[in-house]
């Protein structure tokens, strides 16, 4: 869908969008027997009804507390409708192993109808397409799962990996698993302020430490492209190096940032809930299907760390990864156009905006530095979630130690909000953090904006489809 | 399940916070059903106050809660819990759920407060008023962009002008006379303008209605004498809405047939005010009623005195729109307060105090008891005393009786029964219940000052106009057909002003210095000083529109022989205001006809 039809006509019930929901009602009363007869009785129990309404009075809330925030959390995004009702397909049949690997599902076989074998396989097709690799594993739980067991899977007791130090955005899942694990845990040198890997120091660092199996780039605070292809060229040979894409899987796919594979990584891996917008789920994709490790590492996934790869979920993943597919082009450059609006904005509006000298961003982030880490709490957890803006505290990298929040573009990207809006979402941003604005005041003005973007038709998403009689006859189906 | 699902719908369905108690009870939890609003249930883990923090303030309309006390102590309970919930939002509706309707007086509860019994049928009416008062308080409520588009196709789009012409404030509509006689004299096109807040404090009655329908009858009896004055004199006398922040407003002038609105959305931010142009734009466009936007601050009068519209900003609105034309500021004074939105603030805020304000006010001596007993509760005296329990008498005796005796003839028969030692409480509680009272008629009396604020006062100084500014502001518009407006033309130099048609500005308007001409010519018709004696605010506005009312009683029947003071003011408008304007335009520059 393009985007000017999902920025107008929110909320219209037009007559064509009406006989489409009319044909969905008659398809699911079709599919569900057609006799509400039997189902009657039923309803007419209180204790259901009160059941019913009382989780009703529960989604009410969360729905409009998200309508009514700006979302700027770099880690979350607004999955569409098709991916959330997925979640509940297959009837229950929860159980899929089928590694990314040719094998024998011997004793984690079970008898099935063998339309989990096909979602996996239109799943792992689409993800192989978009991040340019030779196998997708989806069964990872979490972005969490998927690094751990890239880590498991190529370091063993006495090896060594370097990954990010948490001060330059590293992630906290790895570091005691190595240590338990009896793996040494060496940091990427950076070059000071710019934010980039030091690939000669880097060089210098695996060839003293010729322990080293692993590489992984595992930022979370991520403002800059890495010199990959510089990054795989200084390191010796048979060193994995791994890319952490749960931050900009979106830009990858999408095509606005470089295929982490097409520059020497072995491996891309990351979740697929932050610019991706779907279920909470992790995967895995190989440059080379007969890569050495791509058995240990997927070993680790499961059976190993995991025995359910929740199989529910591959539905909406390929949803998720079906909106990138086709509007991730438009998707990816959107978000970066925004989060450079805002970056710019913000910065003209006074905050002191990280990464000047780089035009502050190349990814969804803006990091803001605001002073000591409890100013940074105080202002993510106190007056800017009271002013309706969701944000997360971060020691800022390359600031010397001093915190700021960190802010992602893509939810609100995805809810429709451009160029324009984002000097909006700046100038009241800039309200809370630099002129102490009553948060009430502001939340009112945030509420105000997010009227003419309501959740109902996510941009770069099926949500215009799902009034289709397509869409009806998936759902009835599904609900059957 | 599925049509619930995927139906698109519009998020603003407001939402109702309900408690487990309430919502178990089934006569009411049906009751609120009936509402279809969004319902959130509230308990011991989630409270109603920690989901008044999750929801914006004004997305909820009110909040339901069971009244587990009854008497005195039920108004108590009830001023303390319409407090608390009412932190982030004063305007939040609050219902106490009460079995016994004799449980708690509803006089008793303040503005937007009340209980709900088995059987009331009134609940939408309350609901009703909730959202009816935050209209008023909130701009921003009654300025969302509409969910559908405006009825019929657009109207064909009305001519623009090729000249500059004048704009007139109507500030009486006596005025109207003049500058129909100025346009037949001069055979010439000549706008008068009026403003929400002028049309509101100088011409309408209100009572009763509401600023908004006022305002509406006063764009239709301006209209009508507009016409009646075109056909009278042959004028081509046009009207044009000033300052209209408020959609329902721009609606209302384009039904009145206005020939032209201006949608003032310069008191937001660029964006919103892109937002709200946009969407009256659309409105007004079927009507075929030309529409002036506006941008970056032209009152000059206020913080932003010497914040001139910005090429930038300039440029972004005039591509971001689609406007007929363009207000901006380019150094002119422009002193008068447009504050509708204010007003109608004020005004709604007087509603509310106007509605438990009358007769005993029973509202306000719940607060006194409450501020009472608590004053004991302090002083050591336990709920038990006779102190208490003579309040809680007096409480009972106020409030049970329907419309039983008047509260000073309460008070009267208690200070004949109690002992004396109790008097000093008796007149501690009256002093609190009448300075309740007073308080709220202080409130309305500073309201009303508010309101009638504004001062058309003569600005004798001229402004510096920034003829650079003007010129790359005309420069952004050529070529798209809009002209630029000025405001505040009583401001500038007749130098400046005769410089404007060669800048291609359309249309300059001219407020406040013409009001002062106006007043002028009529005292010399009849001699009175409207500017003499004291008192400010509302007193002098109520002396000079008395003035007015009385000089100007018969002025629709002047049409045939106008007063000698009128042929003055018309000389006045020609000489200083319109005659500067008929200079050389951009295409009779090179080389034309002076």
């Amino acid at each position: 869908m393009r985007a000017a039809e999902q920025d107008s006509g929110v909320g219209l019930v037009d007559d064509g969008a009406q006989a489409a929901v009319e044909a969905a009602e008659e398809i699911i009363e079709e599919a569900s027997g057609g006799d509400g007869g039997v189902f009657a009785p039923a309803w007419s129990d209180d204790r259901v009804a009160h059941l019913l309404e009382r989780l009703t009075s529960d989604f009410v809330l969360d729905n409009t507390y998200r309508e009514q925030h700006l979302s700027l959390t770099a880690s979350e995004n607004y999955p569409s409708k098709l991916v959330r009702m997925l979640g509940s397909a297959l009837q229950g049949g929860f159980y899929e192993f089928a590694p990314p690997y040719p094998t024998e599902a011997g004793e984690w076989a079970f008898p099935d109808s063998g339309a989990n074998a096909s979602l996996v396989g239109k799943l792992t097709g689409i993800g192989r397409q978009l991040f340019e690799a030779a196998t997708f594993d989806w069964r990872p739980n979490g972005g969490s799962v998927a690094e751990q067991a890239v880590l498991l899977g190529t370091c063993g007791r006495g090896d060594g990996f370097v990954h990010f130090a948490h001060k330059d955005g590293g992630h906290f899942a790895l570091e005691s698993l190595a240590a338990a694990a009896g793996v040494n845990t060496y940091h990427l040198p950076m070059v000071d302020r710019t934010l980039l890997i030091d690939v000669d120091r880097l060089a210098t660092l695996c060839a003293e430490h010729p322990e080293i199996k692993l590489v992984i780039l595992d930022q979370s605070f991520k403002l800059r492209w890495q010199p990959l292809a510089q990054i795989r060229a200084a390191l010796p040979e048979g060193v994995f190096l791994a890319y952490d894409a749960s931050h900009d899987g979106a830009l990858i796919a999408g095509g606005a940032l470089p295929q982490p594979t097409l520059l020497g990584a072995d491996a891309v891996h990351g979740n697929t809930h932050k610019t991706i917008a779907g279920p909470q789920k992790a995967y895995i994709a190989f440059r080379d299907a007969d890569h050495p490790r791509l058995r240990a590492v997927s070993d680790w996934v499961c059976p190993q760390m995991q025995s359910n790869s929740h199989a529910e979920l591959i539905a909406p993943m390929y949803v998720a990864l079906s909106e990138i597919a086709l509007y991730g082009h438009d998707y990816a450059r959107q978000i970066l156009a925004n989060a450079k609006a805002l970056a710019h904005a913000l910065h003209e509006e006074g905050v002191r905006v990280s990464g000047e000298s780089f035009g502050f961003t190349e990814t969804h982030q803006v990091h803001l530095v605001t002073g000591s880490a409890a100013d940074a709490l105080r202002l993510a957890l106190g007056d800017l979630a009271h002013a309706g803006i969701r944000t997360t505290n971060i020691e800022v990298p390359g600031a010397n130690g001093l915190h700021g929040l960190r802010l992602g573009v893509q939810a609100m990207t995805r809810r429709g909000l451009r160029e324009t809006e984002m000097r909006e979402v700046a100038r009241l941003v800039a309200k809370v953090v630099l002129r102490r604005a009553e948060p009430t005041t502001v939340r009112a003005e945030v509420a105000d904006l997010l009227q003419s973007h309501p959740l109902d038709r996510l941009a770069f998403s099926f949500d215009s489809h799902v009034e289709s009689p397509a869409a009806a006859r998936l759902l009835g189906e599904v609900f059957r | 399940m599925l049509s619930a699902a995927v139906r698109p719908r519009r998020n603003d369905v407001p939402h109702a916070v309900i408690s487990a108690e309430v919502w178990h009870t089934e006569w009411a939890r049906d009751l609120v059903e009936r509402l279809a609003l969004r319902t959130v249930i509230a308990d011991e883990r989630l409270s109603c106050e920690r989901v008044l923090d999750t929801l914006a303030a004004q997305s909820v309309a009110f909040v339901c809660e069971e009244l587990p006390v009854s008497g005195l102590a039920a108004m108590t309970w009830a001023a303390r819990r319409t407090e608390a919930l009412r932190r982030d939002d004063p305007l939040l509706g609050v219902v106490f759920m009460v079995e016994d309707p004799r449980a708690l007086d509803p006089r008793a509860l303040g503005p937007l407060v009340r209980t709900l019994s088995p059987g009331d049928t009134d609940l939408p009416g309350f609901l009703a008023e909730v959202q009816r008062v935050r209209r008023e308080f909130h701009w921003e409520a009654r300025n969302r962009r509409p969910a559908s588009r405006p009825a019929g196709e657009a109207a064909a789009r009305p001519a623009r002008w090729a000249g500059t012409v004048p704009n007139f404030n109507v500030k009486h509509p006596s005025m109207l006379l003049p500058y129909a006689l100025l346009s037949a004299r001069t055979r010439r096109e000549v706008y008068c303008e009026v403003s929400p807040q002028e049309a509101l404090l100088f011409v309408a009655d209100s009572v009763g209605r509401g600023p908004a329908a006022a305002v509406a009858e006063v764009f239709r009896t301006l209209r009508q004498d507009v016409d009646r004055l075109n056909s009278a004199l042959g004028s081509r006398l046009r009207l044009h809405l000033d300052h209209a922040d408020d959609y329902e407003v721009v609606q209302a002038a384009c039904e009145a047939g206005f020939d032209s609105v201006m949608v003032d959305g310069s008191g937001r931010t660029l964006h919103q005010n892109v937002l709200f142009t946009n969407a009256a734009t659309e409105l007004a466009r079927r009507y075929g009623v030309l529409v002036e936007g506006e941008i970056g601050s032209i009152d000059g009068a206020g913080l932003r005195k010497w914040n001139k519209t910005t090429p930038g900003d300039f440029t972004r609105f005039a591509e971001d729109t689609d406007l007929d034309l363009i207000g901006a500021h380019v150094g002119q004074f422009h002193s008068f307060d447009y504050g509708f939105a204010a007003t109608r603030r004020s005004l709604a805020e007087v509603g509310l105090l106007d509605d438990r304000a009358t007769g005993d006010d029973l509202h306000a001596f719940t607060e006194a008891c409450a501020s009472v007993e608590k004053e004991l509760n302090d002083a050591g005296l336990p709920g038990y005393s006779a102190e208490h329990r003579l309040l809680a008498a007096l409480a009972r005796r106020a409030t049970t009786e329907g419309d039983g005796p008047r509260l000073d003839a309460v008070f009267q028969e208690m200070r004949a029964r109690v002992p004396v030692y109790q008097r000093p409480l008796l007149d501690a509680l009256e002093k609190e219940w009448l300075e309740r009272r007073l308080a709220k008629a202080r409130r309305k009396t500073e309201l009303w000052d508010e309101v009638f604020a504004t001062e058309p006062a003569r600005e004798h100084r001229y402004a510096a106009i920034d003829h650079g500014l003007v010129q790359t502001l005309t420069k952004v518009l050529d070529g798209t057909g809009r002209a630029l407006v000025v405001h505040g033309g009583t401001s500038l130099s007749r130098v400046d002003l005769a410089s404007l048609p060669a800048h291609g500005v359309a249309r300059v308007n001219f407020g406040s210095g013409v009001y002062a001409d106006y007043l002028e010519a009529l005292r010399a018709h009849l001699p009175v000083d409207v500017n003499a004696a004291t008192g400010e605010g509302t007193w002098k506005h109520l002396r000079r529109m008395s003035y007015l009312a009385e000089a100007t009683r018969d002025w629709r029947s002047w049409t045939d022989a106008p007063p000698s003071f009128v042929d003055t003011f018309v000389s006045r408008l020609e000489r200083c205001y319109a005659a500067p304007l008929r200079g050389r335009t951009p295409e009779q520059a090179q080389g034309g006809r002076s």
